[in-house]
């Protein structure tokens, strides 16, 4: 079974050769990965010979953003050169910088198997240390997004999620910051005939260096502006 | 004239110069422009009677009320003329940033992926 991980990377290769080596060590007994890696514009650049290298069952392909645009820019960019190949059995999303456990990657994709088309990750019913303020952000954003998209979901933002051949191909983000994990629910809540949803429990890895190089809480009045202007200018021509 | 409209007309002379220097080649309509607007602002300065007797028929009562009014419906006009063109800048360089990612993938050595484009929704 192929897998594709779609994986944007600012400014952290440390991180991002750990978080490879551990997808190629632990995920490659059940699947053939395929990473789609997009540098969005680090200084300086993510160097291919510094990644864990190809083999049978793991692969990288490396794309690179000129300037920094943003971890929804980098998702479309991944997205859009997976999509230019043979679709795989499933998609993944996630991130580079350690958070996310690659090893909770093999039950986001269970639940494609399962007959799921979108698999959102729950850092909620994992064994994870979210802290106070970011839980109460991502369950006032979960309220938000119930209102806007009629989805229930416990896990607002998660970025660790899995997408069958046909969601994907649906799933287009024009966001380019943050607030595209809200534009992804809102085009799953729009495809017609419905796709089936799951929640999967991951367990997100939350340290002082990741709570420092992340999203602050704060970013969720960004989103809130972000999305405001998507509502108000979506239909100027480009 | 007080001497507050005094600095006012100086800080206009001072503003209109400075983007004469700058606009004088490049920028000639914009400047005409400025100096339209600025003349009628250096006429309600050095004539207030004429604002306060406009915002009487208008029913606002103050002069400056009546301004104030004016210059708060064109910044708020002009402020998210401003950020819908921020909006489609943004998406069109990014477009740019990304078209430019795309033609130059490293790709695997060995890969066994297929090459074929598919003709998706995107």
């Amino acid at each position: 079974m192929r897998v594709v991980v779609l994986m944007p990377v600012y400014n952290d290769p440390e991180s991002l050769s750990a978080t490879l080596e551990a997808i190629a060590r632990s995920c490659t007994i059940h699947f053939r990965i395929s990473v789609y890696l997009v540098d969005d514009g680090s200084e300086p650049p993510i160097k291919r010979a510094e990644l864990p290298p190809d083999s049978d069952t793991f692969e990288i392909t490396l794309a690179r953003h000129l300037a920094n645009l943003g971890q929804g820019a980098a998702l479309e960019t991944a997205r859009r050169l997976a999509l230019e190949h043979e679709p795989p059995d499933m998609f993944v999303t996630m991130d580079s910088d350690g958070q996310h456990d690659p090893r909770d990657l093999p039950a986001l994709c269970s639940a494609i198997e399962g007959g799921a088309d979108v698999a959102f990750g729950n850092r909620f019913a994992g064994a994870s240390n979210v802290p106070f303020l970011r839980k109460l952000v991502l369950r006032l954003a979960s309220t938000f997004e119930k209102a806007l998209t009629g989805l229930q979901l416990e896990d607002a933002h998660n970025g660790f999620r899995a997408f069958g051949p046909r969601a994907m191909s649906l799933i287009s983000m024009t966001q380019p910051r943050m607030a595209h994990a809200t534009e992804i629910k809102q085009a799953v809540a729009r495809v017609q005939p419905p796709l089936v949803i799951r929640e999967v429990p991951v367990s997100i890895r939350y340290t002082a260096d990741s709570l420092r190089r992340g999203q602050s809480s704060l970013g969720s009045i960004q989103i809130l502006v972000d999305l405001a202007y998507q509502f108000l200018f979506k239909e100027m021509r480009r | 004239m007080t001497p507050f409209a005094w600095v006012l007309l100086a800080l206009l002379g001072f503003i209109l110069f400075v983007d004469y220097t700058r606009l004088r080649r490049e920028g000639r309509r914009l400047l005409l422009l400025e100096y339209i607007v600025f003349a009628l602002g250096a006429v309600l300065i050095v004539f207030p009677g004429i604002s306060q007797m406009l915002a009487r028929v208008g029913g606002i009562g103050r002069g400056a009320d009546l301004v104030i009014y004016v210059l708060l419906v064109l910044l708020v006009r002009e402020a998210l003329r401003a950020r819908q063109l921020q909006w489609r800048d943004t998406r069109r360089y990014t477009e740019i940033v990304r078209g430019i990612a795309l033609t130059t993938v490293e790709r695997p050595v060995s890969s066994t992926t297929d090459r074929s484009p598919v003709t998706q929704d995107r």
